[in-house]
């Protein structure tokens, strides 16, 4: 059921598949009220595709973001990650594991202010076996790639939105990520410089085999996606749309 | 590391908050060094008063005094039946043990001073001025002991007694008391001076006279005690430097040197000895009473020091949240967000304890050297200066201990931090 809602675009061997959900769902609960933000919401997601999910404000796309991300919980439903089901996996055990998978670009960046550009992008490395030579030369090698390695040693506060988010999204692909997440990356952004980052990206996910994921109602994005997941109200409307 | 770097830049980050912090934390420090200061100077003096010049006393206790066995347990049957006969070769031997500077007999006695009209009752300190006069050292005058030595028959009067009987006017007194077979007697002295005792009991009741004349009023060869002064007595300066600070714990080893010595030195069934400490319960009373201030003062600044640490930083934790949020989201485990947070309030201690370690010793010498004086105590007739000492050991244990109250203060909002919900984290608004 869950094979036939969301029709592959690519139809690739079930190794090709990184996350795959079935069946989520997730309420609120707001004092008496409860907020069904999610209702059986089963995606896949596969190696190296770009895909928004898009859907007017309150749909659920930030939601089923967070719960891609394995930063926050269904309250039913399964996830597989490679297959396996991580489901009663607690958060709290799952840093690890999503070190590694998925990296994150948020709408308002979200960049450490008191860092600068080059220590934002290092700074996910501290936490693995890296040596400082082998960080020094993955962060500068990124930061090439994103486009903005004159600015290095600029803090946050002195660099454009743009600039910013580009060092974002050499932050979330340091720990060579499987997937990328990114909630509204270019919300904040004015259109043309929103085209340049989602150039950056599609290049990346060209270059990397990097997996991007977009949660957006901006129609720069959705253009720019070979996947589209629409929601509304919390379920997928008219499956996937996909680009050929 | 980075969880450090980004502790430390995160201190600098909102300087004026860590500047309140720091400065909190120098004040604690600062107010409990200084009182500690204070208060080893007033144990200090309270002990020097004691042995060198006497409270409430005209004389010292010295460091020892010896008492025949049986003195101070059992009632005497005649006075001085319990003194000590053998005075002169017990104060030869125990001048042998090297840390005693001398053995000093004394003897004190009752009796009524007249001048001819009029008699008050005295209590009279029979001593050997050649020997006492060495005991005050910097501590108090040895002016009245000097007077006597010179006076083989003189005696030295309270300043109030010397008023009210007009000794300098009448130049000769009479002092009247029992000998040891119940019998009266009486010798005429002549005024040598007069002594200020630090009361106004003392000072209308206390003479000193020569050991000769007392033995010859009493008609005894005994003495009471022998008192026992260490070598190096007398200090140089009020002011404990850190020479002078060295030179005291020097006397406490020899303290403890000579409280060897000397009772392996005596027959313990025929001879006591009972150290200033054990004399004079006032030192034991006011380090008691001070150590229970000083715990107060602990206290209350351990809480504002916990409270305002507290309050900045649940503040800091609560403003970034989502930065929180945010290290949690790239890969922070939430044990090194507990870490960041105790490093945050670890570098402000550790700045406050050293700026408030500097403070203090600085403010010490401003203190000292200002040259105030302290009102007199209760009971005294006398101030005294105002001197805060340099006490490195008691200092670092306070830095310790205010680091400590930081760190604690620092536990519960770090812990909150640690615990948040990422995804609520990142979208705190
Ligand atoms: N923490 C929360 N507590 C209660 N309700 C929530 C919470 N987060 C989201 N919701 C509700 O769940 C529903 C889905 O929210 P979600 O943020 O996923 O929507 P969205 O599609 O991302 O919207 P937008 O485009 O405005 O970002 C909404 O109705 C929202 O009000
Ligand atoms: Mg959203």
């Amino acid at each position: 059921m869950a094979a036939a809602q969301n029709s592959p675009c690519r139809d690739e061997g079930p190794d090709m598949k990184i996350i795959e959900l079935v069946d989520i769902c997730k309420t609120y609960v707001l004092g008496k009220t409860e907020v069904n933000a999610l209702s059986s919401v089963s995606i896949k997601i596969k190696k190296g595709e770009v895909a928004a999910i898009a859907g007017p404000s309150g749909s659920g796309k930030t939601s089923l973001l967070n719960i891609l991300g394995l930063i926050d919980k269904p309250d039913s439903g399964s996830f597989l990650l490679h297959g396996r089901d991580i489901t009663t996996v607690p958060l709290n055990q799952l840093s690890g594991l999503r070190r590694g998978t998925i990296g994150f670009v948020f709408q308002t960046f979200n960049l450490i202010p008191v860092f600068n550009a080059f220590e934002n992008v290092e700074y996910p490395l501290s936490f693995t076996h890296a040596s400082k030579k082998a960080r020094k030369e993955r962060v500068e090698h990124l930061l090439q790639l994103v486009g903005i390695s004159e600015l290095a040693r600029h803090r946050p506060y002195e660099m454009s939105g743009g600039q910013r988010q580009r060092v974002a999204i050499a932050r979330a692909l340091v720990n060579s990520p499987e997937v990328v997440l990114a909630d509204e990356p270019t919300a904040n952004l004015d259109s043309r410089t929103g085209a340049e980052i989602l150039a950056q990206m599609r290049i990346l996910n060209r270059e990397l085999q990097v997996t991007f994921i977009f949660a957006s109602h901006d129609p720069l994005v959705l253009d720019a996606v070979d996947r589209t997941i629409y929601l509304h109200d919390g379920r997928i409307v008219e499956g996937d749309r996909c680009r050929s | 590391m980075q969880i450090l770097k980004l502790a430390f830049r995160n201190v600098l980050r909102n300087k004026r908050r860590s500047l309140v912090s720091i400065f909190v934390l120098v004040i604690g420090v600062m107010g409990l060094g200084i009182f500690s200061g204070f208060m080893h100077f007033s144990f200090w003096g309270i002990q020097a008063n004691i042995i060198h010049v006497g409270m409430g006393t005209p004389e010292g206790t010295g460091h020892f005094q010896v008492f025949d066995a049986r003195h101070l347990t059992a009632d005497e049957p005649k006075f001085l039946e319990y003194g000590l006969a053998d005075w002169q070769e017990l104060a030869k031997k125990i001048e042998t043990i090297p840390e005693v500077a001398y053995a000093a007999p004394r003897m004190d006695i009752m009796g009524l001073l007249g001048n001819g009209e009029k008699s008050e009752p005295v209590i009279g300190f029979a001593i050997d001025p050649a020997k006492e006069k060495r005991l005050p050292g910097v501590f108090g005058s040895a002016e009245p002991y000097a007077n006597l030595e010179k006076m083989p028959d003189g005696v030295i009067l309270g300043r109030e007694l010397a008023r009210t009987l007009n000794a300098q006017k009448t130049g000769y007194l009479t002092l009247v008391s029992t000998t040891t077979d119940g019998a009266m007697n009486a010798i005429d002295l002549q005024f040598a001076g007069t002594i200020n005792t630090g009361t106004p009991e003392g000072d209308r009741r206390f003479i000193l006279v020569n050991l000769k004349s007392a033995m010859g009023l009493i008609q005894t060869d005994r003495v009471r005690k022998l008192a026992v002064v260490l070598k190096e007595s007398g200090g140089t300066d009020r002011k404990h430097s850190g020479a002078e600070h060295s030179r005291n714990d020097y006397y406490k080893a020899d303290m403890e040197k000579a409280s060897l010595a000397l009772p392996a030195l005596l027959d313990k069934e025929k001879y006591t000895v009972r150290s200033w400490r054990q004399l004079n319960s006032y030192y034991d009373a006011v380090t008691g009473i001070y150590s229970t201030i000083f715990g107060f003062i602990g206290v209350v600044m351990a809480v504002v020091v916990i409270l305002s640490i507290y309050n900045t930083m649940f503040m800091a934790v609560i403003e970034r949240t989502r930065e929180v949020g945010t290290l949690m989201a790239v890969g922070t485990p939430r044990r090194y967000i507990l870490l960041l947070f105790l490093l945050e309030g670890m570098i402000i201690a550790l700045i406050g304890g050293i700026l408030g370690y500097g403070g203090t010793y600085v403010m010490a010498g401003v203190i000292s050297d200002a040259g105030l004086t302290m009102p007199p105590p209760p009971g005294g007739t006398q101030g005294y200066p105002l001197i805060i000492h340099t006490v490195h050991g008691w200092w670092i244990s306070i830095v310790l201990f205010i680091m400590l109250n930081t760190v604690i203060a620092c536990f519960m909002p770090a812990y909150r931090a640690a615990r948040m919900h990422i995804v609520k984290a990142l979208y705190h608004v």
